[in-house]
Formats: C-alpha cells, sequence, structure tokens
C-alpha cells in the first residue's frame, strides 16, 4: 500500500463511515419525530418531556392535548378522557413559556389532520406577568424548537451529531423492549410518592403564604415586554382561527396562592387583566373557545391548596378538570 | 472559522484543497490564491478586522521596501515600534488606563476596543522580521510571499509563531510532486490527532474545569478534590487545546505543502523549568530568547544580568497572554523559577531526576492557577480551597484526569506519530477514518469550544 492509497482509503472510509451512521441515525428517529422513520412503532426512551413531546404530539391514539407549563401538568389525561370523551395527551413541559407551547401546540395540529377534539391551554404568569421575548431569546432552559420545526432543515442538520446517535441507540433499545418506554399520555403527577408537608409548603409561598398578602406590593410588577404580550397572543389566534368549529379549545388561567395573586390596583393586577381580557377577545371570536379562570383570590388560593405558589395539589386539579369539562359547549 | 467545525472540515478545508489543485501551477496564482482564501478563513470571524491585517501587511512590507530604498535603521526600528503600538492600543490600552487611575486616582475613560483575533501572532510575525531587518539578517521578500507569510491561515491566529526564512522559501516550491500524497496523508493524520486532542480530551475537560472556577467567582469556596481536579484539569486542557490546535495548524499547512515548526514535545515530562520551556509553546519560547532574552544579554554578561534578562522576559512573556496582572504574575513566576534553577545549576549539585522532574511538574501546575483565574482574588480562593479550606469534598471526574495525564506523560507526540511511524498502512487509514467520523458527529453536538488561546 503506498500513501495514494493511504489517503484515499482514509477518506472514502470516512465518507462511508459517516454517512452510514448518519442514515442510520435518521432511519432509527431517536426522538420518534416521524420525519425519515423506518420505525413504525410509537413510543421514546425515559426523556424529558421537551425531547419526549415530538413523539407524543404525533401519536395518533390521542386526539387532545394539555398544552402549557408545570402549572397545568397535574391535569390528568384519564380524567379529562372519561369527563370530555376524548383521548388526551398531557404536552405539558415545565420551565416553558408561550413560545415553546406554541411550537408544541403547532406540531400536535399539524400531525392531528383529521380531527383534533378538545385543547386544554394553560396560561400562566409564563403568558401574562413575566415579561418574556416572545422567540429562542425568551427560552428558560434551551428548547428543541428543530424537533418541533415545521421544515426538516433543522432537524436533519442537528440528527448529523453524536448525542443523536447516542439517542437512537437508546430508542433502539425501546423498540427491541430492552429499556423501558416513556408514558405515552405524559401525565407527569408532581404529587406521586410525596407527602403533603403544610409547613414546607408555606416555607415556598412568598411571605410563608401569610392570610395579608402585602408582599406582592414590595416588588413593582415588571414592565410588559414590547408589544405588551402581543405577539404570542397573535400567534395563538393565529392557530386557533384556523380549527373547525367542532374543537373545543380551554384557556385555562390556573390559580396562584393567595400571597401571589397580585393585589387589586396593582401594576401586577393591571397586567393580568390584560392578559384576560386578550383571551376573552379569542373566545368572543371563535364559538367553541371557553375561558376558564381560576386566577383568583378567595377560598381556591388558600395556602393548604398548594404545595408553592403556583403548583396546586389534587384537590384544585381535579376541580380545574371539572370546570374544563363543564364549559364545554353543547352541540348546537 | 474554528478549525473543529463542519463548516472547515467539511466545507473550506476540501474546497480550499480542490481548488488548490486545480489552478494553474505557478507560483504566483498559487500564492495569491492561499492569501486569499486566508482572508476568507479570517474574515468569516469577523470581516471588519480584514482591513487592519490587510494594513499591516501592506504597511510593514512597504517599511521594509523603504528600508531597501534608503538602507537607515531607523526604518525597521520605527516599524517595530509601530507595531507594538498597534498591539498596546488594541490589547493593553484598557488595562493601562485602568491601572493609571488606580494609581494616580484619576478617572480616565478609555472606550472598550474588540481585540482583532490573531493580533498577538501577526504582529508578531510583522515584528520579528523587521528585527530581523535591522539586524541585517533578513531580505527583502515580494509583497505576495511576504503576504502569505503574514496571513497563511493555519497559523494567523494562534500560531505557531513561524521565522520568516522558515516558511517564505517555502512559498515558491511546487507542492505537487511525488512526495506530495506522503505529505497530504500525514498531514491529515496529525489534522486528525490534533482533533482527537481538542474534541475528545479538552473539550470534555473543559465543562469540569469552567464549573468550578465559575463558582470560585460567585465567591464559593470549592472543596479540596474539586479544586485540585479543577486545577490539574485545566493543567490537561490547555496542553491538549493548544497543543491540539498547533497539530492541526501544522497538518493543515502540510497538506498545502508548507512545514511549520513543531510547538509542542510532551512539555509535562520536563526535568527542569528550562526543560519545560524547551517542550512547551516552542515556537515563543525561540522567540523571546531570540528577540528578549539574548537582547537583554542572555548569559554573556555575568549572572546578575543573566537573571535580570530572565525575569524581564518572562515578565514580557505573560504580559504577551494578556492584560492583566495574573498573567504577569504567571509569567514573572516562570521567571523567577527559571532564574532559580540557574542559580541551583551554578552553585548546587546537580538535583536527581526523582526529585526534579515532579518538583517541575507542580510548579507549573501552581502558576497555571495565576493563568486560568479572571483576578487576583479568584486565584487565592483557589489557592486556599487547594489547601482544604473549603472541606475535603468532591472526587467526581478524578478517573477521567488520570486518564488525560497518563496521555500526557507517557504518550508519543503528536509529531513523531504523524511524521515517523505512521506508515501506509491499511489499518491504520480505517482507524483515523473511523477516530475522523466520530470527531465529526461530535461536532454536530451542541457544545463546541473554541480555543483557550484565541484569547490571546
Amino acid at each position: 500500500m503506498n500513501w495514494s492509497h493511504y489517503c484515499r482509503l482514509l477518506l472514502i472510509v470516512t465518507a462511508l463511515a459517516t454517512l452510514a451512521l448518519y442514515a442510520v441515525t435518521l432511519a432509527v428517529d431517536p426522538y420518534d419525530a416521524g420525519r425519515f422513520s423506518f420505525i413504525h412503532q410509537h413510543g421514546v426512551p425515559l426523556y424529558g418531556q421537551r425531547m419526549a413531546d415530538a413523539s407524543r404530539g404525533r401519536d395518533p391514539q390521542f386526539d387532545s392535548a394539555v398544552i402549557g407549563n408545570s402549572t397545568i401538568q397535574l391535569l390528568d389525561p384519564a380524567r379529562l378522557d372519561a369527563d370530555l370523551d376524548g383521548r388526551f395527551v398531557s404536552l405539558a413541559i415545565p420551565g416553558t413559556g408561550p413560545y415553546e407551547q406554541l411550537a408544541v401546540l403547532g406540531w400536535f395540529l399539524r400531525h392531528h389532520p383529521g380531527g383534533v377534539g378538545t385543547v386544554v391551554m394553560g396560561l400562566d404568569a409564563a403568558w401574562c406577568d413575566s415579561p418574556r421575548v416572545f422567540g429562542p431569546a425568551g427560552e428558560t432552559y434551551p428548547f428543541p424548537a428543530w424537533l418541533y420545526a415545521e421544515q426538516p432543515w433543522s432537524y436533519l442538520g442537528h440528527m448529523f451529531s453524536y448525542k443523536s446517535l447516542e439517542a437512537g441507540i437508546r430508542r433502539l433499545n425501546v423498540v427491541l423492549r430492552h429499556a423501558p418506554a416513556a408514558r405515552p399520555d405524559g401525565y407527569n403527577d408532581y404529587e406521586a410518592g410525596k407527602a403533603y408537608d403544610p409547613n414546607a409548603a408555606r416555607s415556598r409561598m412568598i411571605n410563608g403564604g401569610a392570610e395579608n398578602d402585602q408582599a406582592e406590593d414590595a416588588a413593582p410588577a415588571p414592565a410588559p415586554p414590547p408589544g405588551g404580550g402581543q405577539p404570542e397572543f397573535a400567534a395563538l389566534a393565529a392557530m386557533l382561527g384556523g380549527l373547525p368549529d367542532s374543537v373545543y379549545v380551554a384557556l385555562v388561567f390556573p390559580p396562584r396562592e393567595a400571597s401571589s395573586v397580585p393585589l387589586p390596583g396593582s401594576d401586577g393586577a393591571a397586567l393580568v387583566a390584560s392578559c384576560k381580557s386578550r383571551a376573552q377577545g379569542l373566545a368572543q371570536s371563535h364559538p367553541n373557545i371557553r375561558v376558564i379562570d381560576f386566577l383568583k383570590d378567595g377560598d381556591i388560593a388558600r395556602p393548604d391548596n398548594f404545595w408553592d405558589g403556583i403548583h396546586y395539589r389534587g384537590n384544585v386539579a381535579r376541580q380545574i378538570e371539572d370546570a374544563i369539562a363543564q364549559a364545554k359547549p353543547g352541540p348546537r | 472559522m474554528l478549525f473543529n467545525s463542519h463548516l472547515f472540515l467539511l466545507v473550506f478545508l476540501p474546497l480550499a484543497v480542490a481548488f488548490y489543485r486545480l489552478i494553474p501551477n505557478r507560483a504566483a496564482f498559487r500564492i495569491w490564491y492561499l492569501v486569499a482564501v486566508s482572508l476568507v478563513f479570517y474574515g468569516y470571524w469577523d470581516v471588519s478586522f480584514v482591513p487592519l491585517l490587510v494594513i499591516s501587511v501592506l504597511g510593514n512590507w512597504g517599511l521594509s521596501k523603504l528600508y531597501q530604498a534608503n538602507g537607515r535603521r531607523l526604518v525597521p526600528a520605527t516599524g517595530v515600534a509601530l507595531n507594538l503600538a498597534s498591539l498596546a492600543y488594541f490589547k493593553y490600552a484598557a488595562f493601562l488606563v485602568a491601572n493609571l487611575n488606580l494609581a494616580l486616582h484619576t478617572s480616565f475613560a478609555v472606550d472598550k476596543v474588540l481585540l482583532p483575533l490573531g493580533i498577538s501572532f501577526f504582529t508578531f510575525h510583522n515584528i520579528m522580521y523587521l528585527a530581523d531587518l535591522y539586524r541585517g539578517n533578513a531580505p527583502i521578500y515580494r509583497l505576495r510571499d511576504y503576504a502569505l507569510y503574514i496571513v497563511f491561515f493555519p497559523q494567523i491566529v494562534a500560531g505557531p509563531l513561524v521565522r520568516h526564512w522558515e516558511l517564505i522559501p517555502q512559498i515558491s516550491k511546487d507542492p505537487w510532486g511525488k512526495d506530495t500524497a506522503e505529505r497530504i496523508g500525514r498531514g491529515l493524520t496529525l489534522l486528525i490527532i490534533g482533533l482527537v486532542k481538542k474534541v475528545l480530551i479538552a473539550d470534555a475537560l473543559a465543562p469540569v474545569v469552567n464549573s468550578t472556577f465559575e463558582a470560585v467567582s460567585q465567591h464559593t469556596v470549592p472543596g479540596l478534590g474539586d479544586a485540585w481536579v479543577a486545577v490539574l484539569g485545566f493543567t490537561f486542557q490547555i496542553y491538549f487545546d493548544f497543543s491540539g490546535y498547533s497539530d492541526m495548524a501544522i497538518g493543515i499547512a502540510l497538506i498545502f505543502g508548507f512545514v511549520l515548526p513543531f510547538n509542542f514535545d510532551t512539555p509535562y515530562r520536563a526535568l527542569s523549568l528550562r526543560d519545560f520551556w524547551r517542550r512547551w509553546h516552542m515556537t515563543l519560547s525561540r522567540m523571546l530568547r531570540d528577540y528578549l532574552y539574548i537582547p537583554f544579554g542572555g548569559n554573556r554578561h555575568g549572572l546578575p544580568r543573566q537573571v535580570l534578562a530572565l525575569l524581564g522576559t518572562m515578565f514580557l512573556g505573560g504580559l504577551w497572554h494578556g492584560a492583566a496582572w495574573t498573567f504577569v504574575i504567571w509569567g514573572g513566576l516562570h521567571g523567577m523559577g527559571l532564574a532559580a534553577g540557574v542559580l541551583w545549576r551554578r552553585f548546587l549539585p546537580p538535583m536527581p531526576t526523582v526529585l526534579s522532574a515532579p518538583l517541575t511538574f507542580a510548579f507549573v501546575v501552581f502558576a497555571w492557577v495565576f493563568f486560568r483565574s479572571a483576578d487576583l482574588g479568584q486565584a487565592a480562593t483557589m489557592f486556599s480551597a487547594m489547601a482544604g479550606a473549603g472541606g475535603m469534598h468532591g472526587t467526581r471526574h478524578l478517573v477521567f484526569i488520570l486518564l488525560a495525564a497518563l496521555i500526557a506523560f507517557l504518550g508519543p507526540t503528536s509529531q513523531d506519530v504523524a511524521m515517523k511511524r505512521l506508515k501506509p498502512a491499511r489499518w491504520d487509514a480505517a482507524a483515523a477514518a473511523l477516530v475522523l467520523c466520530l470527531i465529526l458527529l461530535k461536532l454536530g453536538d451542541d457544545t463546541n469550544y473554541e480555543f483557550v488561546y484565541f484569547q490571546f
């Protein structure tokens, strides 16, 4: 063998091995995104929601979805199935805002062209009173927007990586039943296995969840983002506007513990009010959109209904599920 | 663009080599082509620095022509001063003014200037040439030859520091002869070895090191184990990072037909600090020796002068790495260590190797703490943590550090592997290919770190 052969062999083997591994990665479809897959079985390994929800969001066994932040993830898909006569999947992803959630909503809608039953959207502080940029710069944690994108180009780029190859091997293990699969309906019960301790919960609340809720006054409400939350609501309106009238959309304002509810007359209250009026505007423009508002002071906001300022307990989740069911528009 | 990127490895380099082969095989074409390719490479980072680079080439070459015309040594001397001034402006203005303010209780403001990439390296190339011109040791080169010497893309960003008489005579040689395949094969292999050092070793150490130094910058005192893992981690990170970069640069240059000087020779196996500097960043050491240490007096004017020359050289060598007291102290420590070595050799019996080698390594590791710390307070916190002030905990990643140490201490040098041991064998080619394939996939992951030496 001479040097010329050495160079040629080196380059050819590199090209062939790289292309082969790339092709295998695409065919194994590490995240079950269904783009170039040779595997028809659904399901992914025990990934976090960010990586797993592409698979769940296109799973044909579901026709309805819960989308939002961790403040909506305690809604139980099985209970919603019974109450609303649908097949629910939870696509709630902790630590996300409108940008990420609308990417997931778009993915879910595109993959259910045959018919969507119900969409439950949780509109929490990330929509109403924490100013965020509506776009990748607004992400609290890195979000794989390439996985949920409409065009495959960015996805194709990300598949050419060692991480994707590793994920592909993990997925193969699941397909071959050597490793457990992630829960198909995406339900993540954050109460499971935990005993409720009222004192510990109060220690996680503003001012210890004390009756007087003056603490909110101490910190002035953050300035609304440029455009005042318009772009995310415009994007939401555009997505919902394209849905047939048969689709029931519940826009849920999740409850907060009393000391986290903005005081009447405060800047924070004004932000929340304008957020709610935008949601109401959407509801009025579309016959089957309903606003389910739990964001208020009163009995629901009692500290012992909460694990911390914003994460409620199971009994509250049951009330929200019931309210969503009751608000469902009747057949016309 | 980075050597360790898909853009460079899959697009830029193959195209650059392919057109290099396709253009008419005449020296003028080849040289101007490589100048253009190098400007594209450099401009990809920030096109606004290209004019500065072009002006630097034209200005310094113009000075050499002026010197040729009038023969006055004032010309190259002025050139050296101008180059130093531009380096001072871009690199040291903010540092100088801040310290002036501190000393005189003034409040002069200076706009933060963006540091043009590689300025420390290409300015030194210019200075070395002008200094040689001043001494009567350098010819006047053609513009295209000089331009390629300064902008040649494998070396422009972080070296190796090449002497004009090493590179320029190679420039006009026809690269397409009977040894071309061997040259490309060895260059390609060296590039792959460099990528392994950078992507698989240095970049894997980076998060381990960064997380602890980040914690220190937040005023946390890490545990003893974590502190040592971070400091030893950095010791090997900077070696694999920088020597990996040098291997890539030398390998890429070889593919185009140029032999650049080697930069590292298993430095952590050094038996003394003097030995260390003959093995670490060898092209910088040579430059410091020839253009600072010897002009300062070297070892020919008595012991006191030699000690002062060492201290001055290493002080400036430290400052060259960056405008901060941490670098000054790092250089100063090495200067003192080298001076101590001179005195020891003069007055005491030779130290046994079993003692001198670990002592040298320990000294180098301690000095790296200053080098890596953002300021002196951070360095102090790190030293206290290494002494156990933050508790004894933290042994994570220790195995990884030991593995890196094993390679650094026992492994052969890249140049030995690629230039001597490598034979054109089927299995070697296949192994190199599979490693390259793994690296290409690794480069697709989201975490690509820049080279440590790009900041200097």
